[in-house]
């Protein structure tokens, strides 16, 4: 049991701290009027270049459909909050979906610090329920984030109208999308929970019954979870770009919050155990947790270049457009995420010894969560707010106000677990467990 | 003159865990082992002996790096500078603007690269090229015994008495050729 009671101040004045600032960002965007939003327009001209209709008049500038932009540039601080409660609950699915990896195969090395990823994976219900809110906001017409939802773009008389996103009314309507959003968060919240009631109770009974309970739980969350998380990247991530479509885009997603999510796993274990908990962790375990770092960092790298290279080849106008706008007014942000997400964890990682060393693994684990989040950025910010972006208060504010979040979970969580899941039957293999060089 | 002749002593074991065993015991009695022969790899020999670590690693990223510049020097020779190819439109005549489509290669080559040079690197080091003399001094170490090699000029009596007490089921002594 781990309890720290400076910390928990700190996290709590961290969440204070991101609450105001998140403030000033809604107070900011709730002036944003036509005259704020013509200056935006004209001092950033190159973030909105396709198919603007501005026309110069005698005063300035003139745009066509001003409310329209009016509302994307209102909708920053709501699309800030998003991005970071996105964020942090995908960390914790994907702390959820290693851990049950590792239950379900058996595996030996990772029981040490299955208590950690239990602890990291208990913000999902927390996480999720934010994530519903904003969906729920929107889809009754408060928040104007995700724009196949204003029902003008799929009715035939309205000027409006989109034959993509009218086609795509069976699967993406307000309802289902709905139904669909409550249907992951109640069911890996619901596995969640299973998973950390059958670990605790095995702590005391010791019984083979619960092992192999264990065990069937992680295979059927497992089952449930390949199907929702890719739907789910389909549904939160590229929702936000109605007309333009990925297969692979689950898959994406999936890698990107692997990553964060075995990389918040090291440092938090890295953490307690230099706090003199967890004390059977040590550099053969660390190795382990480094090579799945090391691995899904590729695999992400794979499935960004695999999704680049087709639509690059292709290059067909609808589906390029994705690409083009990331490119020319996000400032080539997609590929500038490669160098931390891929370049710094390909030379950082790659020899043993580094994998074997706990300042390294910090400050590359670091690295690697800036670099996720402005991948998170990169997919949320330009579907859902165009040209009106920007990194100040409202996502600093909502990054720090999650995070204290987050932190402020974790930390409850693991005040009230024992760290050492003894009646693991694995335990033993665990704690011996030598990777020799 | 004769006494300073070099001795070789081979202990041959049926078990690995005894061969660990005694390979400690040899250790602590500061004995140094020239060599141990294993049917396949056991656990802990090599720290008992004190093998370093390999280089193989640093080889494999040197090896890789080759494959990337071998692909990068072929596909700007075959399809920008020799016979430039234009396929879907893409650009071509600049390396840098059509890279994207040259990463599979370059991908695949390096890899290629690492794969085969580590393996041959290994079997040459390890001496199993074909029509290589075998350094192996007895066959049965490819089925099921372990052997321990030593090489001494002293004290050969003593030594022998060592590897009997530690359970060695075999022990020859023979002169360095």
């Amino acid at each position: 049991m781990y309890q720290c009671k400076i910390l928990k101040q700190i996290f709590f004045i961290i969440m204070i701290l991101g609450l105001i600032s998140m403030f000033f960002g809604f107070y900011k965007s709730l002036f944003m009027d036509e005259d704020k939003v013509y200056s935006v327009i004209k001092t950033h001209t190159e973030r909105f270049d396709i198919i603007l209709p501005i026309v110069e008049k005698g005063k300035g500038y003139q745009v066509k459909n001003i409310n329209y932009f009016v509302q994307l540039a209102r909708t920053r601080p709501w699309s800030a909050l998003y991005m970071s409660a996105f964020y942090f609950t995908s960390i914790s699915l994907g702390a959820l979906f290693f851990l049950s990896i590792q239950h379900a195969v058996q595996a030996g090395w990772p029981i040490v610090v299955s208590r950690v990823m239990e602890g990291v994976s208990s913000f999902l219900p927390f996480g999720g329920v934010i994530i519903l809110l904003l969906l729920i906001l929107n889809c009754i017409g408060v928040i104007h984030m995700i724009p196949w939802m204003d029902s003008s773009f799929s009715d035939p008389n309205s000027p409006n109208y989109d034959e993509f996103i009218h086609n795509k009314l069976p699967f993406l309507n307000i309802y289902f999308y709905l139904i669909r959003s409550i249907l992951y968060v109640v069911g890996w919240t619901f596995f969640m929970c299973c998973l950390k009631f059958i670990s605790k109770k095995l702590d005391y009974t010791r019984s083979v019954k619960e092992h192999k309970t264990l065990r069937y739980v992680s295979v059927v969350f497992i089952l449930f979870f390949s199907i929702s998380s890719m739907v789910m990247g389909w549904d939160w991530i590229m929702s936000l770009d109605p007309s333009w479509f990925s297969t692979l885009f689950g898959w994406y997603v999936l890698g990107s919050y692997l990553v964060s999510g075995i990389t918040v796993i090291s440092l938090v274990a890295i953490f307690l155990n230099s706090q003199g908990y967890l004390p059977f962790f040590n550099h053969n375990h660390l190795h382990d947790l480094a090579k799945y770092i090391f691995a899904t960092s590729l695999l992400w790298t794979y499935l960004w270049f695999s999704q680049f290279l087709l639509y690059w080849y292709g290059n067909i106008p609808e589906e390029v457009t994705y690409f083009l706008h990331r490119s020319n007014q996000y400032h080539f942000i997609n590929f500038i995420m490669l160098i931390p997400n891929f370049l710094f964890p390909l030379f950082g990682l790659i020899s043993s010894r580094s994998k074997r060393n706990k300042k390294i693994i910090v400050i590359l684990g670091c690295i690697l969560l800036i670099g996720h989040i402005i991948d998170i950025y990169n997919m949320i910010m330009p579907g859902s707010v165009g040209g009106f972006y920007g990194f100040g208060m409202s996502e600093i504010g909502s990054l720090l106000f999650v995070g204290g979040g987050f932190l402020l979970v974790l930390l409850r969580e693991f005040g009230k677990m024992n760290l050492s899941p003894q009646g693991n039957f694995l335990f033993y293999e665990s704690v011996f467990y030598e990777y020799s060089l | 003159m004769r006494s300073e002749s070099t001795k070789i002593i081979y202990g041959i074991y049926d078990d690995d865990d005894l061969l660990i065993k005694s390979i400690n015991i040899l250790n602590k009695k500061g004995i140094s082992i020239h060599e141990v022969y294993t049917p396949f790899p056991v656990h802990g020999v090599d720290k008992a002996i004190g093998l370093k670590k390999t280089r193989i690693s640093y080889l494999a990223f040197f090896y890789g790096c080759f494959g990337t510049a071998f692909a990068c020097l072929l596909s700007w020779y075959t399809m920008i500078h020799d016979w430039p190819q234009d396929i879907g439109g893409k650009p071509n005549y600049s390396l840098y603007v059509n890279l994207p489509s040259f990463v599979p290669i370059l991908f695949e080559i390096t890899i290629f690269c690492a794969a085969h040079f580590m393996c041959l690197t290994y079997l040459i080091r390890c001496g199993l090229f074909p029509c290589a003399e075998p350094k192996n001094p007895d066959p049965r170490t490819t089925d099921d015994k372990f052997l321990i090699e030593i090489h001494t000029k002293t004290d050969v009596n003593e030594l022998v008495k060592q590897f009997q007490e530690n359970g060695a089921i075999e022990i020859s002594v023979k002169d360095k050729p």
